[in-house]
């Protein structure tokens, strides 16, 4: 047995026992969907950085920069921008009253359980776009570490996952995702040093990349509306994806929020600058794969010493695993909440919420597995999947939340409204728009307007309602 | 020496591309320190005006 796999297979047993460990903590929902709430800002922080690094960071980033240059490196900005927002503008606002979903706090805010339901098939529809874009990087790695077949890599990933998930639920999800953003981190500050100097050092490194693709460093890899646009998805999308928002109820307080999300800002930020500068090590070593997406973990395999490789990709799985938990944790929660309990059964005891909840978290695993297994979105490049996911939450969700805590005015009509539409114009765009144009723009400026419209048209949410989340 | 005068031409010629992401970043992060002070003491004030009412109010 080789290091590679021994690293593997140890990493697997930890989280295992992690998964474990969640089980003896679980007591109530609120352990399970938000960890009771309590969160410090380091365990807080790690868990939004592990959630927010994932595949897309590894496979992803490197991959696009490798095939269109340096100028996709500017969109890491959206990072810092994104929950700077999150963190002074809408925090304050939505952590007034503690919810256990996104959802539920659509259904508090708007004062109706119609659009809690939307909200959650919403996120159950896009939850399986980026879980998918986490299964194909899965299967890349179980191929280069263990040489499987990518098909069965695939399956192994989305069973470890969905074990450890199910069974643990969110108290797993924290600690594991601490345990994954120190391998991320870790792997991240040994091997760029490691690859850099193995073309004689950063300045060597630049002009090597410019000499083997004259385009790096300039802005014609892409065009400037498409590169425009996605960093608005990056942005918009960064502070209204649900699994994001939702850590914001597992911190303690505003002090802990602030200094958590100072934390996921500077390591989720430092740790995309570095893969972007692996990506470039890339460019100069390998300028002709097959796909981008396979440039880190070929750098990992042929350039990087035994150890330090298998950490690296260790840390691509934990990045991967770390987000696709927090989703499948996002969509459990609102199959068992937002639609079983909310929709059908108002009175289901907290054991048969729990029951469900899990069958929920197997089932939202599988079905993307199934459809990467039969043929869906083969061939893309892993980032654009994750891109896609991005435009979806945000054209759906960023304004009925962030419009939600700032506009009075906003009513439930106009919220299901802008989802519905936002979510409809973003995935008609991506389906039949031109592709200078990331489908966030249409599907953003859809939701606004239906947002402002419809609420104007219908009657305003009652004042005891407004005055929880105004002053 | 050589070193940091290879590093410097490399900088001229990769050009804002490569280093302005750098800078841009170490700006925005000095700017939410900014904001993160002012936040945590704009609480600390807060705090202490928020027991008084408790005792006047109190039994």
């Amino acid at each position: 047995m080789n290091v590679q796999t021994l690293i593997f297979i140890a990493y697997f047993a930890l989280v295992f026992l992690i998964g474990y460990f969640g089980l003896r903590k679980t007591d109530d929902e609120a352990d399970y969907w938000i960890a009771g709430g309590n969160l410090n800002w380091l365990i807080g922080g790690s868990t939004l950085a592990a959630t927010h690094t994932s595949a897309g960071t590894f496979i992803g980033t490197i991959g696009v920069i490798h095939t269109v240059g340096w100028s996709f490196g500017w969109l890491i900005l959206s990072i810092p921008i994104a929950y700077f927002f999150m963190a002074a503008v809408l925090a304050p606002r939505f952590t007034r009253v503690r919810k256990l979903t996104l959802p539920h706090f659509i259904e508090g805010r708007y004062e109706s359980r119609a659009a809690r339901a939307v909200a959650a098939v919403i996120i159950l529809i896009a939850s399986v776009v980026y879980i998918q874009a986490q299964i194909v990087a899965g299967g890349l790695i179980a191929n280069i570490v263990f040489g499987m077949n990518p098909r069965d890599g695939m399956i192994l990933f989305t069973i470890v996952l969905i074990a450890y998930t199910v069974v643990g639920g969110m108290i797993a999800v924290v600690y594991t995702d601490f345990l994954q953003l120190v391998i991320m981190a870790v792997g991240a500050l040994v091997a760029v040093p490691l690859a850099v100097r193995h073309l004689g050092g950063m300045p060597s490194l630049l002009e090597l990349a410019d000499a083997v693709n004259p385009v790096v460093f300039t802005w014609q890899g892409l065009p400037g509306t498409l590169l425009f646009t996605m960093g608005l998805a990056f942005m918009l999308g960064g502070v209204a994806t649900p699994e994001k928002l939702i850590r914001l109820y597992a911190m303690k307080d505003m002090r802990e929020i602030r200094k958590g999300v100072l934390f996921t800002i500077v390591i989720v930020t430092v740790v995309n600058l570095l893969v972007a500068t692996i990506a470039l090590t890339s460019i100069v070593m390998f300028p002709r794969l097959p796909t981008g997406d396979l440039a880190m973990p070929v750098i990992a395999r042929a350039v990087l010493p035994t150890f330090i490789g298998a950490l690296m990709l260790a840390a691509i799985t934990s990045a991967m695993m770390s987000t696709v938990d927090s989703l499948l944790i996002v969509a459990g929660s609102a199959l068992s909440e937002d639609i079983y309990q909310n929709l059908f059964h108002p009175e289901a005891t907290h054991r048969r919420r729990l029951l469900i909840a899990r069958v929920g978290i197997l089932v939202v695993g599988c079905v993307p597995l199934l459809l990467t297994l039969s043929g869906v979105a083969e061939g893309r490049l892993v980032q654009f999947i994750v891109l896609l996911f991005t435009a979806l939450m945000a054209s759906s969700f960023f304004l009925p939340v962030v419009g939600g805590v700032l506009w009075r005015r906003a009513n439930k009509q106009g919220a299901i409204a802008a989802m519905v539409g936002g979510l409809t114009v973003a995935l008609g765009w991506e389906l039949l728009g031109p592709d200078a144009i990331d489908p966030v723009l249409p599907g953003f400026l859809a939701s606004a307007a239906l947002l402002v419209g419809v609420s104007l048209l219908t009657p305003p949410t009652s004042q005891e309602t407004l005055d929880v989340y105004f002053d | 020496m050589a070193a940091e005068t290879g590093l410097l031409e490399a900088i001229r010629e990769a050009g804002f591309v490569y280093w302005g992401l750098f800078v841009a970043f170490g700006v925005i992060l000095a700017a939410y320190l900014v904001w993160m002070r002012k936040a945590t003491h704009a609480d600390e004030e807060e705090r202490p005006s928020t027991d008084r009412t408790g005792g006047e109010d109190g039994p």
